[in-house]
């Protein structure tokens, strides 16, 4: 279970590099198109939306990853078993911030859903695709962050 | 003791010198003097409160309780709304003939209560930095929104996106040779410093509007509802009044920077115009299908109030 | 609550939430939405700070700093970069501190390339930190010059930002362009200047190797082959924004294509190095992008509460004299750079700067250049300068912040020193647009 986990984690940050790989392309096939008198109007606006998707999905991975860059003075200035403690805490409000944020994202991704609402770019596509990366992203870091704190947890009754 | 005043929180999705946002400024002062003690407009700020695009939903998540924006800033939530586009008559005709009511009933169902026309007059232009002809665009890339997509692809035009704020260097280094935008606003981004032509062939009417949060409307007493309305006339027609003084300012302004205003043929501008306004109102009635589909009858009504 | 009052508490909030170690990211969005819970309600605010989250990330704009990373991912997994880095090597020779010159140099010349501070920092700190690190530099002097002239993108042209100050405060969008120019090298020369003299006097800081005898037609076949697939690459992102083919963004995506194919063609590129290079990358830019997204609905809700205003405002009822005016602006300009994204400081003290520039009849592009080497500085101080948060992204495991902090405090002061040279000599500005006129 845990390990099939961490594989779709691992899955989510490769997808995200294929899409930043994908919009070099794009853009890339683009412009030389242009140079010929042709234009890919999507190629703005999907490239816009895959920017997106590239950070939503880097997003539980990276935490995996402790990726997520943090100031460090402190920390490393406490006991093993404080900090331990802290990371416990902090890891708590994290995965509390994750879960808001994707419950208001969740909303706005129905609300965009049974609405019927598309972007108003030049190229449109319906709303909820671009708003469901953002509870899919939040709600996997939710997990994460918790997992992270119960790793910490058990450090700091190890110690 | 006296009730505190309701506040209403409102901005602009522009910085304040533009037109628009002084605009609002406007209408805040006039709220103020006559509504005194009852209500008070507070002016929050641009760009720099929410995104251009996120303003309506700001508004109507009661994150501000008014905006003074453009109908291209919502089209996912009233697509409709751009049918303001494709009006000749001026906003203080529009409420005259009737167009008025149809926009409030149209933004009242995404729960918005539609104040004022702030278009004032002003139109839309094509600006160019390679000398052009006819209304013939092969061969050019033109930078457009979603305004000037539906002329540029029937002109044979190369239509590109560029970010606002890439345009002057777009322009500079040649990426595109043209651009369209509303008859004042390119000096607020630069763009005149690499402009050289002006086509004068504005076309369609400019789509911004006063909106307000529909349910802190409904909340006011009928009596500042009423005088609201009111102002709210009266503030279409002193904007129309300032932007037909503005327009000249802005054109002596682009002619001493040494753009040219250039013009085509009689038979070719009126080609373009008859041009624009197909494309335009053609891509308006496919964007809107469902609506104008469950409303039978729309369409007549907003063409004949609207023209 | 007055909005100076709630701006502290903001910012106190911030720094508390740092300082136990949150991450930078989640710290912003802690503070914004129990910010946006009390002064605009909980419910359908939230909503819209989610929003804020969409539109701040789908932001074409943005690319160039996946792209830039990318590439230089590309060049360093293949081994393009530190081959060419050991070719130019071989040419500064005696040079104290080279490698730390020669990340000043190309921040300099990428720089020319690029508008994008972080993009720039993060290819630079790519492709050249792994080498200084082996080498034994200093912190000082590896991460410090990268972090200083990755800064440098903003300042000397392409530079949307300032194209955007130049239209918000109403002056030539080509003067300032070109008044930047200068500036921009003078900065370059004095952390060059400084690298050069604190290694001389302390050589420990960038120990040198033992370099085997300079063989000159050896150097030449080196400089040839192994500068050749970097210069392609280089040119595909120059020469197609001068020739007027893409915009400085979309020349991004030709660089890292050419930089595949270079890579390709060099033969140094494993499947293994290159998914090395692909979540190399996408380590940097999902950290990054997430912090921006969450840094602009930060800036929103401060802006919203109003403190920024206030105390622009503050300052502009004291009645001083122009020099300590001006002196007194960049300060609120640092101290606002500290905790808020640099348009929205544009956006908010432009409006009341530019009518008091007016009022003491101060050179509009003059004072855009103080400014804006101000706002670049802001993206190196502690503690949420995003170029430091960049430099901890691409530093190796185990690089403490602090260490990053006193790495770029030097250079924080050459860019004080630099405006105040300005300050007191405005021609080093008005030079150049004269010249061109
Ligand atoms: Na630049
Ligand atoms: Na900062």
């Amino acid at each position: 279970m845990n390990r099939a986990y961490n594989t779709f984690l691992d899955i989510c940050g490769g997808v995200s590099a294929i899409l930043i790989a994908f919009c070099a392309l794009a853009v890339s096939l683009d412009v030389i198109l242009r140079f010929f008198g042709e234009s890919l109007m999507w190629v703005f606006e999907v490239t816009e939306l895959l920017l997106l998707y590239v950070t939503m999905l880097a997003l539980p991975w990276l935490a995996r990853e402790r990726g997520h860059i943090c100031v460090d003075v402190l920390v490393n200035n406490l006991s093993p078993a404080n900090a331990a403690r802290l990371d416990v805490c902090t890891n708590m409000a994290v995965a509390a911030i994750c879960l808001l944020i994707t419950w208001w994202g969740g909303l706005s991704t129905v609300d965009a859903y049974s609405r019927n609402l598309t972007n108003d770019g030049l190229v449109q596509y319906s709303l909820w695709i671009s708003r469901i990366a953002i509870p899919f992203g939040f709600g996997l870091a939710a997990i994460e962050y918790l997992r992270l704190s119960a790793q910490s947890a058990r450090k700091g009754v190890s110690k | 003791a006296r009730a505190e005043p309701v506040v209403l929180r409102a901005i602009t999705p522009w910085q304040v010198e533009y037109d628009m946002s002084q605009a609002l400024l406007m209408f805040r002062d006039m709220v103020n003097e006559r509504l005194a003690g009852k209500v008070e407009v507070r002016y929050l700020g641009g760009p720099e409160i929410a995104d251009p695009g996120n303003q309506f939903d700001a508004m109507k998540n009661g994150v501000v309780d008014m905006v003074l924006t453009a109908a291209a800033y919502y089209r996912s939530e009233v697509p409709a709304a751009a049918a303001v586009m494709f009006t000749s008559k001026s906003p203080t005709d529009l409420r005259k003939s009737g167009y008025a009511d149809i926009m409030r009933e149209l933004h009242a169902q995404a729960g918005v209560e539609y104040l004022a026309n702030t278009a004032g007059g002003k139109k839309y232009r094509l600006y160019f930095k390679t000398p052009i002809e006819n209304p013939d665009f092969s061969g050019k890339s033109i930078r457009v929104s979603p305004v000037y997509l539906p002329l540029v692809r029937a002109l044979g035009g190369t239509p590109v996106n560029v970010a606002p704020n890439e345009l002057y260097t777009a322009l500079e280094r040649g990426v595109v040779q043209g651009y369209g935008w509303p008859e004042t606003g390119i000096r607020e981004l630069g763009l005149q410093e690499q402009t050289k032509y002006v086509l004068d062939t504005p076309f369609y009417s400019l789509d911004t509007a006063l909106l307000m949060n529909k349910s802190v409307y409904d909340g006011l007493p009928d009596d500042v509802k009423e005088e609201l309305q009111k102002i709210s006339v009266e503030f279409e027609s002193k904007v129309e009044e300032k932007i037909g003084a503005l327009l000249q300012d802005e054109n002596e302004h682009l002619r001493k920077e040494g753009l040219n205003f250039i013009r085509f043929s009689p038979e070719d501008e009126a080609l373009f115009l008859k041009t624009a306004y197909e494309a335009g109102w053609n891509d308006f009635l496919a964007q809107n299908k469902t609506l104008i589909d469950a409303n039978p009858g729309l369409v007549e009504r907003l063409e004949v109030a609207g023209n | 609550m007055s909005g100076i009052a709630i701006l502290s508490l903001i910012f106190g909030g911030l720094v508390g939430l740092l300082v136990i170690g949150m991450p930078i990211a989640f710290a912003f969005a802690t503070v914004t939405i129990v910010s946006i819970i009390f002064l605009q309600g909980w419910g359908a605010p939230l909503q819209s700070f989610v929003l804020s989250i969409d539109s701040g990330v789908t932001n074409f704009t943005l690319l160039p700093i996946a792209l830039f990373v990318l590439m230089g991912e590309l060049l360093w997994q293949s081994n393009i970069a530190n081959k060419a880095l050991s070719a130019i090597d071989k040419w500064f020779g005696r040079v104290p501190g080279r490698l730390s010159l020669l990340s000043v140099a190309s921040g300099t010349a990428f720089s020319a390339l690029s508008g994008s501070t972080l993009a720039n920092t993060a290819m630079l700190g790519k492709m050249l930190l792994p080498e200084m690190k082996r080498k034994g530099y200093a912190d000082g002097m590896s991460m410090g010059p990268i972090i200083a002239s990755g800064g440098l993108a903003m300042l000397v042209p392409p530079s949307t930002l300032a194209v955007f100050y130049a239209t918000i405060a109403h002056i030539s969008i080509g003067a300032l362009l070109i008044a930047l120019i200068l500036p921009g090298l003078l900065l370059a020369c004095c952390y060059g200047a400084f690298i050069v003299i604190s290694c001389w006097l302390n050589p420990a800081l960038a120990p040198r190797e033992e370099s085997s005898d300079f063989n000159l037609k050896e150097a030449l076949r080196e400089l040839v082959i192994y500068i050749l697939p970097l210069s392609v690459v280089v040119f595909s992102v120059v020469g197609v924004i001068f020739m007027g083919i893409a915009t400085p963004t979309e020349a991004a995506a030709l660089g890292c294509v050419s930089s595949l194919i270079m890579a390709f063609c060099y033969g140094g590129l494993s499947t293994r190095k290159l998914i090395d290079a692909g979540m190399g990358t996408v380590r940097i830019t999902g950290m990054m992008l997430l912090i921006m997204a969450m840094a602009i609905g930060f800036s929103q809700i401060l802006a919203y509460s109003g403190g920024g205003r206030e105390l622009v405002g503050f300052v502009s009822t004291l009645s001083l004299q122009p020099l300590m005016l001006i002196g007194l602006m960049m300060l609120v300009v640092l101290v606002l750079g500290c905790f808020m994204e640099q348009i929205a400081i544009m956006l908010i003290t432009l409006p009341i700067f530019v009518p008091l520039l007016k009022l003491i009849d101060a050179d509009g592009v003059w004072f855009a250049v103080m400014m804006l080497i101000n706002l670049e500085m802001s993206l190196m101080t502690p503690p949420f300068g995003m170029l430091l948060f960049v430099m901890k992204g691409v530093a190796p495991d185990g690089t403490s912040i602090g260490s990053i902090y006193r790495a770029s405090l030097p250079y924080l002061a050459i860019n004080g020193l630099v405006i105040a040279l300005i300050l007191f000599n405005p021609w080093i500005v008005t030079i150049l647009p004269s010249i061109m006129k």
